[in-house]
């Protein structure tokens, strides 16, 4: 009994240690995942520096994930597919869809105890896309002479972006807290009304694209606001009432 | 113990360890997370002024023919010159303004947002609620065990109330828990344990919430605050305190059961010293280790018998209001150095109830000390330490000694020295040595009954009698000479025990001597009783004792029919006095016999 009990006792410690482990790595890889989401986006006049804040991310994205994938607590490994997915997403590194795909298997059977991180597993990979066409814009709209073939892609990626985050707010208005679903309508209306709507749209405009890009802009909107997403980016007036064969 | 309780404890602790862990683990998931903005677009202002003014055929109305900007527009687009971009650009401005719209703001992004996992109030239980529940649940398995602790029981729900205040105190409200809360709610959660333990086990305990609060404050508090920073400390300590934690609360609580009156009412005393001794047993465990099972026993053991002193003699542990805990400590301690230090089998139960006996009647006549916070517990482990080394020397001297007295005996008479010295309390004080010499006289006599003439009961009496008369007549047959040298006391018993082993060697002894066993003890308490007063007599006349105990153990054997053991013992008493005052017996035939039998 005695050894019996001091066994116990010392497994009971090393658990408890392990356990420990555990949250304090979640803790400091949600920690640092803030930390280098900041340092990228506050020193764009350094590109040595934001290198090295994307490096970071990528690194992050890495080891969280390999967390994830090594935990056996099923909310664990949410957690940590979360900040591997939004890390590698910030990172521009393609490994955002694997995380977020292997996140959201878990989170099949988890989703009400993790609704947060879950929430954000399904539309991460659309961030990075955005994030990655709005490089390709930025590089493209401010180039000597752009080609309605690149603002005509670069149209076309975002809309489809556009398209899944509109489709995924159905399931998101249910399953996600609501101060969550009201950042995540804010990303859409972001994306149709300004990233679209008015810059991608206008960057065909420019080129002389022959897609109709007001008429699937317009078709955007109105399936956002059948969603009953609120759009405050776009004109007050002149929304389309119904959905347009373009 | 009934092992479904021994189960129960073990699943118990292994379920509130696993809680904690989960917590933290959920504190950390649960932490705010980071929900990314988009990246900023950094469009031409040709590629703004061409999407602002063709998204609405209400804007594009501004610059087709007939509108106000429509100089600057050719045909579907903007004309591209700098001069056009900057009026459109400007257009745009005034067109946005005129919508209620901040133009520039409008094309800014959200920036990223820190998102809750749960709404609030729409979560799963705070950590600290999921601790409770656990608590709670552990409560409920013990009623499954016990139904006579159910949640209806007084003395549960002040027990639990008085855990759930105390742990409310160690741990935060925002839930931020750190490795010492936990060890604070595994200190705590043991205590619980032990409470229910002890009222299944003490139906008639009557728990006081407020006092039970107070001593587990006093108790646990300082120690939490001592949890060391260092991983090996932590755990060290939480091994050493998972170990002692129950033991200790458990002894603790029958302690209480046993003295109900001092933790009732308005006086807090004893919780503040009951909490004292508890802090103190915590952390001489947690900062110096358990080598073994035995040194956790006997830390317990010793820690039971100073509780006792603490319930009793509160003030002993107190000072301006304030525990006492170094002082508990030192005691602790030092009874725990002498217990290990101690030859078998007094270094293990033998010793710990031997300590426990001495720091029992020291402590309740602490009072009696010039300094009486301060010096009793001194002058216990003196006395602790002298039995154990007096009785180690008397194992040593009469390996026989074994087969008549078991560890317990040896106990009991320790105990019945020690009882039956304070009813004369100047012998109990740290100038008054005349405890050491009772004690060395029955060890001494101990030694010398190599035959075995006495039983265990014997020289329980003999010790008893010994105390007495040390007791009522101090400074005299029991006074340890200068140089340590034997008191007079055991020259006199030993005397009657060479004299009961010599009779045994005249021919026909061994069959037909009387003095052993119950004659020999009442020779020696008679001897004991009649020297007391007189112990001078014994330094001057012992060889007309010895003279005296010869001649009768003569006589009885050769006239065994005549001379039996009660005529022995008449004889004895008869002849004595006169031994002791220097008369020689002379010829003690079977004619002077019969006439002293008779009254001559």
């Amino acid at each position: 009994m005695n050894i019996f009990l001091k066994s116990l006792v010392s497994i009971t410690a090393i658990a408890l240690l392990a356990g420990c482990q555990t949250a304090l790595q979640l803790h400091d890889a949600n920690q640092q995942l803030t930390s280098y989401y900041y340092a990228k986006n506050q020193v764009t006049d350094d590109p040595a520096m934001r290198e090295t804040a994307i490096a970071s991310l990528r690194d992050l994205g890495k080891a969280s994930a390999a967390a994830a994938r090594k935990t056996k607590d099923p909310l664990n490994k949410i957690s940590f597919y979360r900040i591997a997915a939004t890390a590698a997403g910030q990172a521009d590194d393609p490994a955002v869809l694997e995380y977020a795909g292997e996140g959201s298997k878990v989170c099949e059977k988890h989703w009400s105890e993790a609704p947060r991180d879950c929430g954000m597993l399904t539309f991460i990979d659309d961030i990075a896309a955005v994030d990655e066409t709005t490089a390709e814009f930025n590089r493209v709209s401010n180039s000597e002479s752009p080609t309605a073939q690149q603002a005509q892609k670069i149209f076309e990626n975002y809309e489809a972006s556009a398209k899944n985050m509109i489709a995924g707010f159905e399931t998101l208005a249910t399953s996600v807290p609501a101060e969550m679903l009201t950042v995540y309508s804010k990303r859409i209306d972001d994306l149709v009304c300004i990233s679209i709507g008015n810059n991608a749209r206008g960057l065909v405009n420019q080129t002389e694209g022959d897609i109709n890009a007001k008429c699937r802009f317009n078709n955007l909107w109105f399936e956002a606001m059948e969603a009953e997403i609120t759009l405050s980016k776009c004109p007050q007036s002149g929304a389309p009432t119904a959905a347009q064969n373009c | 113990m009934n092992i479904t309780l021994i189960q129960f404890a073990v699943q118990s602790i292994v379920r509130l360890s696993s809680v904690s862990r989960q917590a933290a683990e959920q504190r950390s998931r649960n932490e705010t997370a980071l929900l990314p903005g988009f990246a900023a677009q950094e469009p031409n202002p040709l590629t703004v002024v061409n999407g602002f003014f063709t998204i609405t055929d209400e804007r594009e109305a501004h610059v087709k023919d007939g509108g106000s900007l429509a100089e600057y527009w050719d045909g579907n687009r903007a004309k591209t010159d700098p001069l056009s971009v900057d009026a459109l650009y400007i257009g745009a401005l005034r067109v946005s303004a005129e919508e209620g719209v901040d133009f520039a703001a409008a094309l800014i992004p959200s920036g990223e947002s820190m998102i809750r996992q749960f709404d609030p109030g729409k979560g799963p239980l705070s950590p600290f609620a999921r601790i409770a529940l656990t608590a709670a649940d552990i409560v409920l398995d013990y009623i499954a065990v016990d139904p006579g602790i159910a949640s209806d029981n007084p003395n549960s729900q002040k027990l639990i109330a008085a855990f759930a205040r105390n742990l409310a105190d160690f741990l935060p409200d925002n839930g931020d828990y750190g490795p010492r809360e936990k060890f604070a709610e595994r200190l705590a959660g043991g205590f619980l344990r032990a409470g229910l333990a002890a009222i299944s086990s003490n139906p008639k305990l009557v728990v006081d919430e407020e006092h039970f609060e107070k001593l587990l404050g006093n108790a646990l508090k300082p120690v939490v605050e001592k949890f060391p920073d260092s991983i090996s400390g932590r755990i060290q300590w939480k091994q050493v305190t998972d170990a002692i934690v129950g033991p200790a609360a458990q002894a603790a609580l029958e302690t209480i059961a046993a003295h109900q009156a001092e933790f009732l009412g308005d006086s807090f005393d004893a919780d503040i010293a009951l909490g004292a001794v508890t802090q103190a047993l915590l952390l001489e465990a947690a900062e110096n280790g358990l080598k073994d099972q035995a040194s956790r026993d006997g830390l317990i053991g010793l820690y039971q018998a100073v509780i006792g002193v603490a319930a009793t003699r509160p003030e002993l542990f107190i000072e301006g209001g304030q525990p006492r805990e170094a002082l508990a400590r030192e005691a602790l301690k030092s009874f725990a150095d002498v217990l290990a230090n101690s030859n078998p089998p007094f270094n293990r139960q033998t010793g710990v109830a031997l300590a426990s006996a001495a720091i029992e009647v020291v402590g309740a006549n602490a009072h009696r000390f010039a300094d009486p916070q301060n010096n009793w517990h001194g002058v216990a482990l003196k006395v602790f330490k002298n039995l154990t080394v007096e009785f180690t020397d008397a194992l040593a001297q009469n390996g026989n000694l074994k087969q008549v007295l078991s560890r317990d005996q040896f106990v009991d008479i320790g105990r019945i020295v020690l009882n039956e010295i304070s009813h004369n309390p100047t012998l109990i004080t740290e100038s008054n040595d005349e405890w050491h010499g009772v004690i060395r006289t029955v060890t001494s006599a101990m030694a010398a009954d190599t035959k075995l003439l006495l039983t265990s009961e014997d020289w329980k009496e003999i010790a008893r009698v010994a105390a007495i008369e040390a007791a009522t007549n101090p400074a005299r047959l029991f006074k340890l000479e200068e140089n340590q040298g034997n008191p007079l006391a055991t020259d006199l018993i030993t005397a009657l025990l060479t004299g009961a082993a010599n009779a045994l060697a005249l021919p026909n002894g061994a069959e037909r001597t009387v003095l052993a066993g119950a004659v020999l003890r009442d020779a020696i308490v008679f001897a004991l009783q009649s020297a007391a007063g007189n112990a001078q007599s014994i330094s001057k006349h012992l060889e007309r004792v010895i003279e005296l105990i010869d001649e009768l153990n003569q006589l009885a054997v050769e006239k065994h029919l005549e001379i039996g053991s009660k005529e022995w013992l008449h004889l004895f008493r008869a002849l004595l006095g006169s031994a002791l005052d220097g008369t020689k017996v002379g010829n003690l035939d079977i004619d002077r016999a019969t006439k002293l039998l008779q009254g001559g």
